[in-house]
């Protein structure tokens, strides 16, 4: 925990300060008189469910949109004129969750992109882009080759060049959309220290993420938003994850994750071998009826080809695949949801959603004989069928007939779910169930899922980069790295700590 | 029964939401409603400046025009939704006249010489959709070959020269030249096709298909949807819809022309994309290519009227098709942004 | 939503009305309708040309309303659908191609109104037909062909629009009298160029490559536009000496390539302006004129060309 540093800038002016910054849309307020300052060498997490605010105010600071009212003020000069350009010369960078970069180019041009260094004759002087580069790169600690095609580098390097690239800028107020949505364990220590590093070089950060622990890892005070207003600002020392949640959603949550009435039957999904390429090898891998099955793993060991490669999405090769007993080919996902098995992806809204169609085209697409009337498509038996669902889920909509690219992060996916519902799929293949989900509806799915296995005995096969996630929903769960099964644990034997360290390697457990 | 009875949450997120009510909310015609008043205002203003724009043979004709380029434009909605193009229809359209005429010149009877041509053209637009399913060919690349091929072949069937039929088959004029309850056959054609092809899209899961495929096609695949056989499909429709289009050319002009079709394909696209296709698929209906079609049928016919140079009419063309599609983008844009 | 929308469309609508109304007035004169095939050479354009400013400046009582088909068979049918739902009392047209606009034809002349073809003809009755005769002018051609290859040689043959009355006569005619008279001059190669420059030179390349030195001696293009294409890729390869090139039509430029030797002779072809409105107005006013009217056609060669120049178009 970081000290909060009596000493650093409590006499001088604060880093930042906003001031009752308010913005309404057409129909909805989404910031009240929102105060929000952060000190120099300040880490301050940001914290509150989606449609909080938080995005507005981060478009709000760098420029992007202004506000009805309210002041910005830097270094306790008050800016007048909010455009991009203008907050970037100020020192305001933001790296978003999608990183703004050009993968064709090289690492050096993208730090520099846009403002790369000239030689007299106007050509570009790559030496001295690479130089900079590189001691831009060598602040942050962190080296990568400067001549290096960005498409080359993981998603955690690319992060960093973003970073690197704030950093060239003169960034003195960094802001941190979902970091670790992209990252795992060791890149986001590695992060962490970066972060820590720049704040005792005197750069202020604004971190905001879902996940709690990291607030609390890395960040000196905390801000909640709730509905476009400030519930409180606090230093992280004072408050718990339960209080935190508390004021995001402005209830106490007992439990975060369902009391489970766990009742494992038969085996309904069995393989062995499961290979592809370099990416899976000799899996074994079997999940039961009405049981929760949790697989975990740092990014890149092969969780999400796994459950791909169940599906059939990807060819794979395996010694046996058996369905409910039986020898089955899974030779596509259409033939595995025909035979009751569907796969909730990990990127719903590349490869999930169909976002410009409604939410009951969304829901019914994967099996749509129950609509058919003889040969067409009912919209009498729609509204019904749809209107079950949607009731059953909770998912919010105004109507089944709003376009999904509408609905929040958490009813899309709870749409997700109606869909493999509507197939009658009793396997689900869930990848991230709650990534940007925001805290109520997280809890709804949880609920959900567990209900799904206990009483309506589904069993369901869930990656999760949330190991609180895995550890409060799994009955059994399994840890991959480097595309084998690391180790397998039973619910009562498995610790964050354990999890961690079969997925990073420290210690292999027993199969 | 719901697990999450009781749980109302906070439901911040959403500022206002109500519960689900079954409102029935057409979303085709909320898209094309803007150009369904764009249309009905240049009716009223042609009518105000010329009477004649409202005269029975006029407003026949017009009808017509929307049919001849109609039935070809609903092929390619179809294509275009999967978000594909289909560059051959003008090609397709040359080799079913010039092979029809042909069949027709040696005697063959009129059934069969329409079951061909019908044949003729699915099998080219099934060939495009082969290449594009399992050779994997981008739909522009594709199909742009067999424009190209397919030009060539009727240029190298018919000798370059249009091919007429004799004076027996004068009975093959009905297609193109008849009329029905005082309306010209094709505009009948056109009213079945366009029926025909608005049922599919949106009462059969083939429909619903096309619109995933276009939507996305990965998430298409990941629900169990055949991407492959549905985007075949819509290129074999495309081409069938060519061929018929072709025997109606046939029929009207009394010759099977190598040349027929030149340019078809841009403006089926032009009205496709009038009429509120999206050119990424996924969204678009077929009332909006019928309103698509009769914006350039009246606009043509509005031009003519008023004694508007040739040349002149096609930069007015040209720019109603440049700003349908921007304000198209505008209204997406200000729909996206609102959530 | 719907307010852009109407601000648009009624700025567009006012637009219109303000730029068209003039032409709105037009409605009370006697509508004649005169379908061009094509606009792709000048000779068309000039048709057009010549025909409009007629009208404009000497028949105050006609509405010459004029549709371009741009050379697609399917658009000039439409073309003269709508002239007929706009109620033309005579119809004045040059076809694409006879065959594809016969129907039509058909159907305005069992509508009770007059059609006037104009150098290309359509395979039913009409009115009357006004145009150089394409049978003499290929005879001649023919004729001249013999007489400067003394019986003897290859010729290259660049064909107009496939299907046009105009071009199946200049073809004919020309390979009869070439049967006939001099069986020792042959047509090696032929091509269709729809009257146009640039697919006559494209030809005339590839003839070349696929012919050595020597082995063409003439060129018989069935228009100047054409010819003079042909002349082009001759120059650029440098064989326009070994090469006669024969026109048709009477282009300025032709009869300068004949004043300075790039061109043998050119066939004048009479762009049927004014006599196309003039006849056609005559009809309307309910007179008598004859079913075959024929422009005269001279020969233009080294000879004679003196006396032309300047006066094509």
């Amino acid at each position: 925990m970081v000290d909060e540093g009596p000493d650093r800038g409590h006499d001088t002016p604060p880093l930042l300060e906003m001031t009752g910054i308010t913005k309404t849309f057409p129909g909805v307020v989404a910031l009240n008189g929102v105060d929000f300052a952060v000190r120099v060498g300040e880490v301050h997490g940001l914290v509150g469910e989606n449609g909080a605010g938080k995005s507005t105010l981060i478009k709000v600071l760098a420029g992007a949109d202004s506000a009805d009212h309210g002041s910005i003020r830097i270094d306790g000069r008050q800016i007048a004129n909010t455009t991009p350009l203008r907050m970037i010369e100020l020192g305001i960078a933001v790296i978003y969750q999608e990183l703004m970069q050009a993968p064709h180019l090289t690492v050096a041009e993208n730090i520099f992109l846009g403002r790369l260094p000239k030689s007299r004759f106007g050509l570009i002087d790559w030496p001295r882009l690479n130089a900079e580069s590189l001691a831009v790169m060598q602040r942050l600690g962190f080296r990568v080759d400067p001549r290096a095609r960005l498409s080359q580098l993981s998603v955690a390097q690319r992060q960093m060049v973003e970073i690197a690239s704030a950093l060239s800028r003169n960034a003195r107020i960094v802001v941190l959309d979902e970091p670790s949505a992209v990252l795992g364990g060791s890149e986001l220590a590695r992060l962490f220290e970066i972060i820590r590093r720049l704040a005792g070089e005197g750069v202020g950060f604004i971190y905001i993420s879902h996940r709690l622990q990291e607030v609390f890892t890395v960040c000196d005070r905390v801000t909640v938003l709730r509905d476009g207003s400030v519930v409180g600002t606090r230093p992280v020392g004072e408050v718990d994850t339960q209080t935190l949640i508390g004021m995001m959603v402005g209830r106490e949550l007992a439990d975060i994750y369902p009391r489970r009435n766990r009742r494992s039957g038969a085996p309904v999904l069995a393989v062995v071998g499961l290979t592809r390429g370099r990416t899976l090898t000799d899996v074994d891998l079997e999940v039961r009826q009405g049981e929760i099955l949790g697989i975990c793993g740092l990014a890149g060991s092969g969780r999400t080809e796994l459950l791909r490669a169940l599906i059939g999405a990807d060819a794979a090769q395996s010694r046996s695949y058996r369905l409910r007993g039986r020898p089955f080919r899974m030779s596509s996902p259409r033939v595995a949801i025909r035979h009751g098995v569907s796969l909730l992806p990990e990127d719903r809204k590349t490869e999930g959603c169909f976002l410009p169609q409604s939410v009951a085209f969304n829901v019914t697409i994967s099996r749509l004989d129950t609509l058919k009337n003889g040969a067409l498509l009912s919209s009498r038996r729609e509204r019904s069928i749809v209107g079950d669902l949607v009731r059953r889920l909770n998912i919010r909509t105004p109507a089944a007939e709003t376009r999904v690219r509408q609905l929040s992060g958490g009813n899309q996916q709870k749409c997700m779910i109606a869909r493999s519902l509507n197939a009658k799929c009793a396997i689900l293949l869930i990848d991230e169930p709650t990534r940007g989900v925001d805290v109520g509806a997280k809890h709804e799915i949880y609920q959900l899922l567990a209900h799904l296995a206990d009483a309506e005995g589904a069993a369901i096969v869930m990656v999760s980069s949330e190991l609180p996630e895995i550890l409060g929903l799994s009955d059994r769960i399994v840890v991959m790295r480097d595309g084998r099964v690391a180790g397998r644990f039973e619910r009562a034997e498995a610790s964050e700590e354990a999890l961690m360290a079969c997925a990073v390697g420290a210690r292999e457990m027993a199969a | 029964m719901s697990p999450v009875e009781g749980q109302s949450g906070a439901a911040s997120s959403s500022a206002g939401l109500s519960r689900l009510l079954p409102r029935l909310r057409r979303l085709s015609t909320l898209r094309t409603s803007g150009l369904i008043w764009v249309l009905l205002a240049m009716c009223i203003a042609a009518a105000i400046i010329s009477p004649a724009f409202l005269n029975p043979f006029n407003v026949i004709n017009v009808l017509r025009q929307i049919a001849l380029f109609g039935i070809v434009s609903i092929g390619m909605t179809f294509v275009i939704l999967t978000a594909g193009i289909d560059l051959s229809v003008g090609s397709i359209v040359a080799v079913t006249a010039v092979i029809s005429a042909m069949l027709l010149d040696v005697g063959t009877a009129i059934p069969l010489v329409l079951l061909a041509g019908l044949v003729v053209g699915t099998a080219m637009g099934s060939l495009n959709g082969l290449g594009i399913t399992l050779g994997g060919m981008p739909p522009f690349i594709m199909t742009l070959g067999m424009m190209v091929m397919g030009r060539g072949l009727a240029m190298t069937i018919s000798g370059g020269h249009p091919i007429h039929f004799r004076e027996e088959a004068e009975s093959f004029a009905w297609l193109g030249q008849g009329h029905f309850l005082s309306l010209p056959v094709p505009v009948w054609i056109f009213a079945a096709v366009a029926a025909g092809a608005w049922f599919i899209l949106r009462y059969t899961a083939f429909g619903r298909n096309v619109y995933a495929v276009g939507s996305n096609p990965e998430a298409a695949r990941l629900s169990g949807i055949d991407v492959g056989r549905t985007i075949f499909s819509v290129y074999a429709i495309s081409g069938f819809l060519s061929a018929l289009t072709a025997l109606i050319f046939v029929s009207r002009l009394t010759v099977g022309e190598p040349v027929a079709g030149m340019g078809l394909e841009l403006e089926a696209i032009a009205i496709t994309v009038i009429g509120g296709t999206s050119l990424f698929g996924g969204e678009g209906s077929v009332i909006g290519t019928i309103v698509g079609a009769a914006i350039i049928a009246v606009l043509a016919n509005i031009l003519n009227l008023f004694g508007v140079s040739p040349f002149t009419q096609q930069i007015v063309k040209g720019a109603i098709i440049v700003a349908a599609v921007l304000f198209e983008m505008q209204r997406r844009r200000r729909s996206s942004s609102a959530s | 939503m719907r307010i852009p929308v109407k601000t648009l469309t009624s700025a567009a609508g006012a637009a219109l009305i303000a730029g068209l109304a003039s032409a709105a007035f037009a409605q009370d004169k006697i509508p004649i309708g005169f379908s061009q095939g094509t606009m792709e050479s000048s000779w068309r354009v000039n048709m057009v040309e010549g025909n409009k400013k007629y009208a404009e400046e000497n028949l105050s009582d006609v509405n010459l309303i004029i549709t371009n088909g741009e050379n697609n068979a399917s658009k000039q049918v439409s073309d003269v659908e709508s002239l007929i739902a706009q109620g033309v009392k005579v119809l004045i047209i040059s076809p694409v191609t006879a065959d594809a606009l016969t129907p039509v034809v058909k159907q305005a002349m069992g509508a009770g109104i007059p059609v006037v073809t104009l150098d290309r003809k359509v395979n039913t009755d009409v009115t009357s037909h006004i145009g150089a005769d394409n049978v003499l002018i290929g005879k001649t051609a023919g004729e001249f062909v013999c007489e400067t290859l003394g019986g003897e040689g290859n010729v290259i043959e660049i064909q107009g629009t496939a299907g046009a009355s105009a071009t199946i006569d200049r073809h004919d005619a020309f390979h009869a009298v070439l049967a006939e008279k001099c069986p020792g001059v042959k047509v090696v190669a032929d091509q269709v160029a729809n009257y146009v420059r640039e697919p006559a030179i494209k030809f005339m390349e590839d003839m070349l490559q696929r012919f050595g030195p020597g082995e063409i001696d003439l060129v018989y293009a069935h228009n100047d536009d054409m010819a003079l294409g042909a002349v082009t890729a001759l120059e650029a390869a440098g064989r326009l000496d070994e090469v006669q090139v024969v026109g048709i039509d009477g282009e300025n430029a032709a009869y300068d390539a004949i004043k300075d030797g790039k061109m043998v002779a050119t066939f004048t072809y009479h762009f049927v302006a004014p006599e196309g409105v003039q006849y056609g107005y005559k009809v309307a006013k309910g007179e008598e004129i004859p079913e075959e009217i024929v422009l005269p056609t001279h020969q233009v060669d080294a000879s004679n060309v003196d006396q032309f120049l300047g006066k094509g178009f």
